[in-house]
């Protein structure tokens, strides 16, 4: 690399590293459907969420969007992941950390904001 | 890698800052790289994937220890503390995606993993070295 391509292009290089303490990874739900159900919240209400939509890389050649959630509650039917253990029985260790965006101790409230998706609604997830 | 190395690594090639779009010492810089977000995001994966040597450094100078390095480039994301913990979590969402194709009414459910702990780097924009790293000038000025 040569010191001309550091000078015009260093926000091009990957300089912020993951933090090894805090960072985490956003979970993107991948559905047929998730378009046609965030048109239709948004055709009802231009506030509704998915608030927010991303840029992402999807492969080599080929970019897409991911929808993120203020409050992931707001946007699905299932107001019921509140509990997550009536959605998936099976997760006896991870509703700790892919609780939906709820916060366990506090069951029904909403308590991250990143969640960020892929076609619908994610989960936020730190594995340590 | 020499320890002095290492140090000099994290000073040239990582960064903690972030451009605030809303603030006015970084508001111009932030709104000409949202403007090319996709090619930003590209570019910086390219080049981790033309320097993996440089990059490994890179993350050893974060400070990522060299068995989650190598656990990221077998799949599982920096901040999973096993490739078991993280296995545990996709058997987790394989069993979870059928109750969530019934309860939202959508078909062929499926999970991507996504976030600087799957690179090992941001693609956010807006995070990232704000000042030019040969000659610490301010990137606004730097262009």
């Amino acid at each position: 690399m040569t010191s001309e391509l550091l000078l015009n292009n260093f926000q091009e290089l990957p300089s912020k590293i993951t933090d090894p303490a805090k960072s985490d990874v956003d979970i993107c739900i991948v559905a047929d459907g998730v378009n046609a159900t965030v048109a239709e919240n948004s055709a009802a209400d231009e506030n509704a969420e998915p608030r927010k939509h991303f840029p992402t890389t999807c492969s080599p050649y080929l970019t897409g969007v991911r929808f993120g959630c203020k409050d992931l509650s707001a946007f699905c039917k299932c107001a019921a992941v509140r509990d997550c253990s009536a959605v998936a029985t099976n997760l006896p260790e991870w509703p700790r950390y892919a609780n939906f965006g709820l916060n366990a101790s506090t069951p029904g409230v909403p308590c991250r904001v990143e969640q960020e998706t892929s076609r619908g609604v994610a989960i936020h997830v730190r594995g340590g | 890698m020499p320890a002095e190395n290492l140090e000099e690594l994290q000073k040239t090639h990582v960064s903690t800052e972030y451009l605030d779009k809303k603030h006015p010492d970084t508001a111009n810089e932030a709104k000409a790289r949202l403007k090319k977000t996709r090619q930003l995001q590209y570019t910086r994966w390219k080049w981790a994937v033309d320097n993996v040597k440089t990059y490994i450094n890179v993350l050893r100078a974060a400070g990522h220890p060299d068995v989650s390095i190598q656990n990221m480039f077998d799949g599982t994301p920096l901040c999973f503390p096993s490739p078991e913990a993280y296995s545990e979590l996709r058997k987790g969402l394989k069993e979870l995606a059928p109750a969530i194709e019934k309860e939202m009414g959508w078909n062929g459910c499926g999970f991507i993993i996504t976030g600087s702990s799957v690179p090992g780097f941001s693609q956010n924009p807006c995070k990232g070295h704000a000042v030019c790293i040969v000659c610490r000038v301010p990137a606004v000025v730097a262009r």
